[in-house]
């Protein structure tokens, strides 16, 4: 049922847009990708059950297509299947499915409108988090683009609206989404680090990316904001006492970068406040908390094809307890589930235009970002641990 | 710099001439325009601007992200690098935000496409001025 709404909204699109076509200024563009990863750790499981094993519980595949029915309107779609651990299942999805009309008229100005199911403008690697390739490492920096949450930060049924506009040497980049985000049961991991009975229902939210760019891409510096209503209704069994309320989450993210030919520096800081104090019941008095994190990367290309990455990267649940120890006093968690700081260091080889292979190394203090359908035995997390990834990635 | 550096870096780009080298912007004869600001030039061939100013589509040709042509246009004409490219182009195509450029495996077939296909825009190197028949140079200021 949910497809068929999204199938014939695209049958309808593409009827009508053949009619406006006009006869050889139309274009087809079709491609995917198939990534393989494999991951092992000396404790805490990580997309699948690494600890115990290789897990290979890791596996990203998609097709997209694009057409070009006018020199203004085009149709892009992708389908998309992600097997991640318990965090994903690897059922197959639409990624994004819109309709993208262009409005300006002037080669050095681009400005328009998408609608549909459309990616969510966030950070710098939001958008194509999935793609192997569009990455600068296997596992991006889980403080920021989460595993744990991420159907609320993939895509939105809704519309952003866009721009580029030149600003004396430089360039402005804009984006505005309104739409209502995927959310799932893993919005309750995020809310509840569980799953309750009760269901989560999105509401309308707001997303606003801004960036100032080197007309040359050598710098950027981009700012995100935005918010995230949520409902909740509580199931059966009523845990905790919630009741029936609203939710939010506010992000702030601001970020930069800076490119040379063999070097890349990247940065970003981000404050997420979960706001869940309507809900009543447990949350009556700690319902509000706001997560800090960030990142500082560096890539060097070194030789043709090769790569090097170092990051840190580090990540707080709840910025007024960085150290965890309230939250330990308070619900017997360790304090080290509280947050996470991850030094990793990455490999990667463009063996062709289609192939590429990455190997990656994190040594990790803390768990804060783990995945809790991966980890669902909380007495076996073990606050000191290493994470060890490859990936094999394809393009057609 | 030193005399001594300054001698070495003059003979490192005689012995290189391609990466010095700057390109020849062309178009399809059809192309409204015949001069493109920098900033314009980067819009295009980073699949930004997808417009002429008479609204019809641009098509971007280009050769592969190794092809020396390639590098050097993209050096010295857009001032960037292939990887930044490349990166601009699979982060529109793989959100639905754009289109990918087309490939051509030959300048010689770049040639050929640019001259048949409305629209088009692509580059040459300096030395094939002479050859470039059937093509528009858009002038880059």
């Amino acid at each position: 049922m949910k497809y068929s709404r999204w199938l014939s909204l695209w049958g309808f699109l593409f009827i009508s847009c053949n009619a406006l076509a006009q006869e050889g200024l139309s274009d087809w563009y079709w491609g995917g990708f198939l990534t393989q990863g494999l991951s092992l750790s000396d404790s805490n499981n990580f997309a699948g059950k690494s600890s115990e094993k290789v897990s290979s519980d890791f596996r990203e595949f998609a097709v997209n297509a694009t057409w070009r029915a006018t020199s203004q309107l085009h149709l892009a779609g992708q389908v998309m299947s992600r097997k991640f651990g318990a965090v994903d299942d690897g059922e197959l999805q639409f990624d994004y499915l819109l309709a993208d009309f262009g409005l300006s008229s002037d080669v050095s100005r681009e400005y328009g409108v998408r609608i549909g199911r459309v990616k969510l403008p966030y950070g710098f690697y939001n958008e194509t988090r999935d793609v192997a390739f569009t990455r600068p490492s296997i596992a991006l920096p889980q403080s920021i683009y989460f595993n744990t949450t991420r159907e609320l930060q993939l895509s939105a049924d809704g519309m952003v609206l866009y721009g580029n506009f030149p600003v004396a040497d430089m360039r402005l980049d804009i984006d505005v989404l309104i739409g209502r985000p995927r959310g799932s049961v893993n919005t309750e991991y995020a809310y509840f680090r569980t799953d309750f009975s009760g269901k989560f229902e999105d509401d309308l939210g707001i997303l606003s990316r801004v960036s100032l760019v080197d007309s040359a891409d050598a710098w950027l510096v981009g700012i995100t904001l935005g918010q995230f209503d949520l409902v909740y209704h509580p199931g059966v069994l009523g845990e905790l006492g919630l009741e029936e309320g609203g939710g939010s989450i506010d992000v702030a993210i601001l970020g930069g970068q800076y490119n040379t030919e063999s070097l890349s520096f990247t940065a970003e800081y981000m404050l997420l406040r979960v706001d869940r104090s309507d809900l009543g019941g447990a949350f009556e008095r700690n319902g509000k908390s706001t997560s800090k994190s960030y990142y500082l990367q560096t890539e060097y290309r070194f030789a043709k094809n090769w790569d090097l990455m170092l990051r840190y990267d580090v990540f707080f649940l709840n910025k007024n307890d960085r150290n965890g120890f309230k939250a330990e006093q308070r619900s017997g968690r360790p304090a080290y589930a509280q947050w996470a700081k991850d030094y990793s260091l990455g490999i990667g080889w463009q063996a062709s235009s289609n192939m590429s292979f990455r190997a990656e190394w994190h040594s990790i203090k803390g768990t804060g970002w783990l995945a809790i359908q991966d980890n669902l035995d909380a007495s076996k997390l073990e606050k000191d641990w290493n994470l060890y990834l490859l990936q094999a990635a394809y393009r057609f | 710099m030193t005399r001594n550096l300054r001698k070495h870096l003059a003979i490192m780009l005689l012995a290189l001439p391609q990466v010095s080298q700057a390109g020849i912007v062309i178009a399809h004869p059809g192309v409204a325009i015949s001069s493109i600001s920098s900033q314009g030039l980067r819009s295009v061939f980073s699949m930004r601007s997808s417009r002429w100013p008479d609204q019809k589509p641009i098509r971007v040709f280009v050769l592969t992200d190794k092809h020396p042509l390639h590098r050097s246009f993209v050096k010295s004409n857009l001032g960037m690098f292939p990887y930044q490219l490349r990166m601009i182009w699979d982060r529109s195509v793989f959100s639905g935000a754009g289109f990918p450029p087309i490939l051509v495996s030959s300048p010689q077939e770049m040639l050929l496409r640019v001259q048949s296909s409305e629209g088009a825009v692509g580059y040459m190197d300096d030395n094939s001025l002479p050859l470039l028949k059937g093509v528009k140079i858009i002038e880059v200021q």
